[in-house]
């Protein structure tokens, strides 16, 4: 076979709009920038910041490939495999790699003002990062074993070098060793849990296996096909819990994040939970929901369409169970144990492992709902989508924060922010607005991002699910306010001053940037409603 | 319950206590009771499997199955770094073997180039820089010794039981899996071309997933060469503090 | 025949033979070096208890009783397990790494009971011929590294450290060489590839030369070679890896290093000088008769102790590298070389004969002629830019005088 044949074989849709790589065009920039900041280190050494301004390039080039330009009003393009089937492209992919290229985009700009990284390894930091992003964008597009391994493992490695790029910090190495060890583990698991479903069902593509589900279960299944398909299932949820840094798989996400940069902090906070999340739902849409697009043939199926619905009742339930009694009790954990924190990463840490659990909510939603009600589903997919899109602000704003009070201040303590309302009244505003929206209190952007979700959840009869929700919520008030209290009440102590840093600053401006949001889009909901909806649109069909 | 679950369960619980026996805790001790047991286990195992049919095949088939299994376990009970990263190519060996005698020669000879040949001589390197002694105090403990062994034993009985076949008369519900035809059999394991039909599995088919790892692996490069910058930036940072 | 007897009656003529070679390989070595050396070398022993010398035959038969018969002396200090495994471990697999090596094809009469062509190898069915000899051969690793591990001796320990980091740096620019002939003949078969050559009757040195020669300085690192062989690096290192060995396990560490030569010669004879072929001599048919056959493996085993011969000359020719040119040699010179030949190669596959066209050449001179211009100008770029030439220069880092100064 030569090389146009094979070329012929592999792409025959390739060019043109509407081919396999047409649909891959911001992944492919991501690759080409990668190629570019490495060469450029080597090729143009004189230019210090190649490596930002070349990533920020090859960032918003990818952003204006992934931005749906052709996108009509009410009407999105059906959702279609490329690559072979390898990869799926509908309008959940879409949106959410969208949601990943804009985050990239201002990280990025974050990273550079901050400044922590050294002339050195800068190249690298960027290449690490658009690495993981392409891997983050390979797993909320998976239709294939392969695929989702592949990009789970794309997305965590340079994550693990991420958390350890910090000079001369035992600290640092030492969490980011335990996230690889960890990781690696987790990664193995899953693998493990992959091939047993790969191994019982026959197949690696995951539609196939759906369909080669229906019909086993169809012909009855036996006791122990049920055993090794929920051990299966059970080992593949632990990887990608591991990714959400869900309660019990959680452990390293304090150590991480208190040992890594508050910078790659927000990144393994914000993408990597998102890109994990992508995958959830890949995950449960295509397990709870025959696609229809590629089944195989000399499959015998159930009569119809609505037979096969019900035949795979049994795995909606299990996803169900699976994913609720994680979202209860990593959200419960992530606020109890974010009140004896007294470093303001570590609470971060754990109000981001508590916020996965809100996360998870409405996927167990949409597995409840989806066998009677695909509209409801749907409609809890969105919930995820506004959920993270409004996450991405606060968060990436907490986290900024962070990191530019601790190069003012060198410290990242809780307690040696005492007096900032005083000092710079406008960073303890934003910090404020954002520790208030991540609570969910109105008029703030995370308001309309709980209610979603607790709507989904009340569609869903999810009753157990809702109320823990509501109880957390309560719950996170007192130790987020608990930081706005240090900055406002507490005085402040004689020796040392609290940082001024004025909002016209150029850092004060970015904070105020990233906050605007966090309150503007309580009032623009219905914007992010309509990219939400679109996302969750060809879902489930 | 029928007679082959009763043995299954013995072998099983009998695998698990001697794995714990065997797993290094401390100055505990039971090592060759653990031997012992762990040996029923495994013959208790292996009179339960189907044979193939042919003498020299199912020899062949056992005598690597119990290299696999004896140097898998062997792996994780000894008190040695070295013997375990030896004891773990050995059963790569095993494993590679079953590999070549289900006819998988591709991915035989990759485990061993890939496994035996290029990581484990690695892990060796670093092991012998990194402790030439051989005898640190944490390599001497199993963490969670009871706790892993159940769980290493009760997954390798769950799946034998499930998916090993082994119970397959008792229930017919598993997926019709019809011992191949001569005619697939020459079009799949004989064939001569096997490699070439790989290549062309591989680089036809699943191209997009050939490319991505090679991402992967560029960024895991990338990532490895920062870690060795870090650590020889760290030292020059230390020589300039002596002098 | 039953195919049981048949494997058998392979594995006892290989194995005979190869000890056999083994055994004289050294006693030509030792000529060698006499030679170039300007001595005499051994042409003592004989015919025992008789006057009769047969320039010095009977050597090889008298250290093998040497080595035998020494009295196995196990020192103090060592890991005994592995100590013992060690020896054996390489020699398994320097021998196992034959099972592979074709001889060619023959047609026997059928009166004796033979249905088709009798291959010339051991395990002449497996698809994956070449990696199987990689694979093996990156198990003879663990003899040399777990060797001088367990002797728990400082200077068996950097054999060992140096050998594992030489071994697998040199594997990359080895496999990237046999990457170009695979891509030309498309199996990973030897006796393909040897078929593919007389077929065509260009073997592939004329038209991979930059293949050839990583291949060839990587198959001598892979064998330990000097100037490659610091793992024993005797003026260094004592003997390296094997220093506290003796006797019957000396002898297999030393065997197994001439196994591994006579391995590299077989690979560099099969996979690009043509193997059994030689023109007018030999035909192409795959199969033939005995006396063709018999033919062929006098041509084979005739360029195979050829390629010996250069090593064994390599050997008294050129100094031992220092450890960071080795390393050099191997990162920045050969693996860059080994990729670019796999590009041209590539490139030539797909689109050499609408390239070679216009100048009405047929596909494979025009291969040879871009083959040895892309060596020329490989080796032009590799004197100018020297990148090896970094680590000959004093290391400011190490200076005396820079540290004070600061």
């Amino acid at each position: 076979m030569n090389f146009d044949q094979l070329l012929q074989n592999v792409v025959g849709d390739t060019i043109g709009p509407g081919g396999s790589l047409w649909a891959f065009r911001p992944e492919m920039t991501l690759c080409a920038t990668i190629i570019a900041v490495l060469l450029a280190k080597i090729i143009l050494p004189g230019w210090k910041s190649s490596a930002y301004y070349i990533t920020l390039a090859g960032l918003l080039a990818a952003c204006f490939f992934a931005f749906p330009w052709s996108w009509q009003q009410g009407d999105m393009p059906a959702a279609k495999t490329i690559f072979t089937g390898m990869l799926i492209a509908d309008s959940f992919t879409v949106v959410v790699r969208g949601l990943l290229l804009g985050f990239a985009v201002l990280f990025t700009t974050f990273t550079q003002m901050t400044g922590v990284w050294d002339r050195d390894d800068q190249a690298e930091f960027f290449v690490l990062m658009l690495g993981s992003l392409v891997g983050m964008c390979l797993m909320i597009s998976a239709n294939h074993i392969l695929v989702v391994m592949l990009g789970v493992e794309m997305a965590s490695v340079p994550c693990y070098v991420l958390a350890g790029m910090k000079r001369n910090q035992p600290v640092s190495s030492e969490a980011a060793l335990k996230y690889a060890v960890f990781g690696a583990g987790a990664a193995g698991v899953m693998l493990f849990g992959l091939s047993l479903l790969a191994g019982v069902l026959g197949s690696a593509q995951l539609p196939t296996m759906t369909a080669r589900l229906i019909q086993i279960i169809h012909q009855g299944v036996s006791p122990d096909q049920t055993l090794v398909l929920s051990l299966g299932g059970l080992m593949l949820m632990v990887g990608v819990a591991f990714k959400l840094s869900a309660v019990p798989f959680h452990f390293w996400a304090p150590d991480v994040f208190e040992g890594a940069t508050a910078e790659v902090a927000a990144f393994i906070s914000v993408a990597s939970k998102a890109a994990a999340l992508g995958l959830l739902v890949r995950l449960v849409a295509v397990f709870s929901m025959p696609s229809g697009l590629t089944f195989p043939e000399g499959i015998s199926l159930p009569p119809d369409q609505l037979a096969a619905v019900a035949d795979l009742g049994a795995v909606r339930q299990y996803i169900v169970a699976i994913v609720s009694l994680l979202a209860a009790v990593t959200c419960t954990f992530g606020n109890l144990a974010a009140y004896g924190q007294t470093n303001m990463k570590r609470l971060l840490a754990y109000s981001t492992i508590a916020h996965a659990g809100y996360m998870m909510m409405p996927v167990a939603a949409a597995a409840a709902l989806v066998g009677s009600d695909v509209l409801g589903a749907r409609e809890a997919v969105a919930a995820l989508v506004i959920y993270i899109a409004i996450y991405l602000f606060m968060n990436l704003a907490a986290f900024a924060i962070v990191a530019f009070l601790r190069n003012a201040t060198g410290s990242e303590e809780i307690a040696d922010y005492a007096g900032l309302a005083r000092r710079s009244p406008g960073l303890a505003v934003c910090m404020a607005i954002v520790m208030f929206s991540l609570v969910g209190l109105p008029p703030l952007a995370g308001f309309p991002a709980k209610m979603t979700v607790f709507l989904a959840l009340i569609d869903a009869k999810l009753w157990a699910l809702l109320f823990v929700g509501a109880l957390n919520t309560l719950l996170s008030l007192f130790y987020y306010l608990r930081v706005v209290k240090v900055m406002v009440i507490s005085p402040e102590p004689l020796h040392r001053e609290a940082p001024t840093i004025p909002l016209t600053s150029m850092v004060g401006s970015y904070c105020a940037l990233l906050t605007v949001p966090v309150v503007a889009l309580f009032f623009l909901f219905g914007g992010v409603l309509y990219w939400a909806r679109a996302a969750a649109h060809t879902l489930f069909n | 319950m029928t007679n082959h679950q009763h043995i299954l369960t013995l072998a099983v619980l009998l695998g698990a206590v001697g794995l714990w026996l065997m797993l290094p805790r401390g100055g505990a001790r039971g090592r060759a009771v653990g031997t012992v047991l762990g040996i029923v286990a495994l013959g208790l195992w292996f009179s339960q499997f189907h044979g193939l049919g042919q003498w020299t095949a199912d020899g062949m088939f056992f005598v690597l199955a119990a290299i696999a299994v004896v140097a898998a376990v062997g792996a994780v009970t000894s008190r040695n770094p070295v013997y375990c990263a030896i004891w773990f190519g050995l059963s790569l060996l095993g494993t590679a073997g079953l590999l070549l005698l289900a006819g998988a020669q591709f991915i035989a000879v990759a485990t061993v180039l890939v496994y035996a040949g290029a990581i484990l001589v690695m892990f060796l390197f670093v092991l012998m820089v990194a402790q030439p002694e051989g005898k640190a105090s944490c390599d001497q403990m199993s963490w969670e010794a009871g706790v892993s062994a159940a769980a290493g034993i009760a997954m390798v009985g769950v799946l034998s039981v499930a998916i090993g076949g082994i119970l397959a008369p008792s229930c017919p519900a598993m997926p019709p899996i019809a011992p191949p035809t001569q005619e697939e059999l020459a079009a799949g394991v004989l064939d001569p071309h096997q490699v070439a039909r790989l290549g062309d599995e591989l680089f036809g088919r699943r191209l997009i997933a050939v490319e991505v790892a090679g991402t992967l692996l560029l960024a895991a490069l990338v990532g490895a060469a920062v870690i060795v910058n870090q650590f020889s930036g760290r030292r020059h940072d230390g020589q300039q503090k002596t002098v | 025949m039953p195919p049981v007897l048949e494997s058998l009656l392979k594995i006892a003529v290989l194995v005979g033979g190869l000890m056999t070679a083994a055994a004289y390989l050294v006693l030509v070595e030792r000529w060698i070096a006499a030679w170039v050396q300007d001595r005499l070398g051994p042409n003592r022993v004989g015919v025992p208890l008789t006057k009769i010398r047969l320039f010095g035959l009977g050597q090889p038969v008298a250290d093998g009783v040497k080595f035998l018969t020494k009295g196995e002396f196990t020192p103090g200090q060592v890991d005994k397990i592995l100590y013992f495994v060690a020896p054996v471990a390489i020699f398994v697999a320097a021998m196992a790494a034959f099972a592979v090596v074709p001889l060619g094809s023959v047609v026997l009469p059928a009166s004796w009971g033979f249905d088709g062509p009798v291959r010339l190898a051991v395990a002449p069915g497996l698809d994956v011929g070449m990696l199987y000899i990689f694979a093996v051969g990156s198990v003879a690793v663990y003899g040399v590294v777990l060797g001088g591990w367990a002797s728990n001796n400082k200077y068996s320990f950097f054999g060992a450290v140096r050998s594992s980091a030489q071994l697998i740096s040199y594997e990359l620019p080895l496999g990237l060489g046999i990457l170009g002939v695979i891509l030309a003949t498309g199996s990973l078969r030897l006796d393909n590839i040897i078929v593919e050559q007389a077929r065509s009757g260009t073997w592939n040195v004329f038209v991979q030369p930059l293949g050839f020669v990583v291949f060839c300085v990587a198959a001598f690192a892979e064998a330990g070679r000097l100037p490659f062989d610091l793992p024993e690096a005797e003026q260094e290192l004592v003997g390296g890896y094997h220093t506290e060995y003796l006797g019957v396990k000396l002898m297999l560490f030393m065997v197994s290093e001439f196994l591994h030569m006579i391995l590299a010669a077989f690979l560099i004879v099969i996979l690009f000088l043509g193997g059994w072929h030689f023109w007018g001599l030999t035909g192409s048919a795959e199969a033939v008769s005995w006396p063709v056959a018999l033919l062929r493996v006098v041509v084979l085993l005739a360029k195979v102790m050829g390629v010996i011969l250069f090593f064994m000359l390599a050997r008294w020719s050129w100094p031992r590298f220092r450890y960071d040119q080795l390393m050099e040699v191997a990162w920045k010179v050969m693996i860059p070389w080994g990729l670019i030949n796999v590009v041209v190669v590539a490139t030539w596959m797909e689109y050499g004969v609408q390239l070679a066209r216009p100048w009405n050449l047929s596909a494979a001179q025009g291969m040879a002629i871009v083959g040895w211009g892309v060596l020329l100008l490989c080796w032009l770029a590799t004197t100018i830019i020297d990148p090896t030439a970094s680590g000959n220069r004093p290391r400011r880092d190490l200076s005396v005088n820079d540290n004070c100064s600061e």
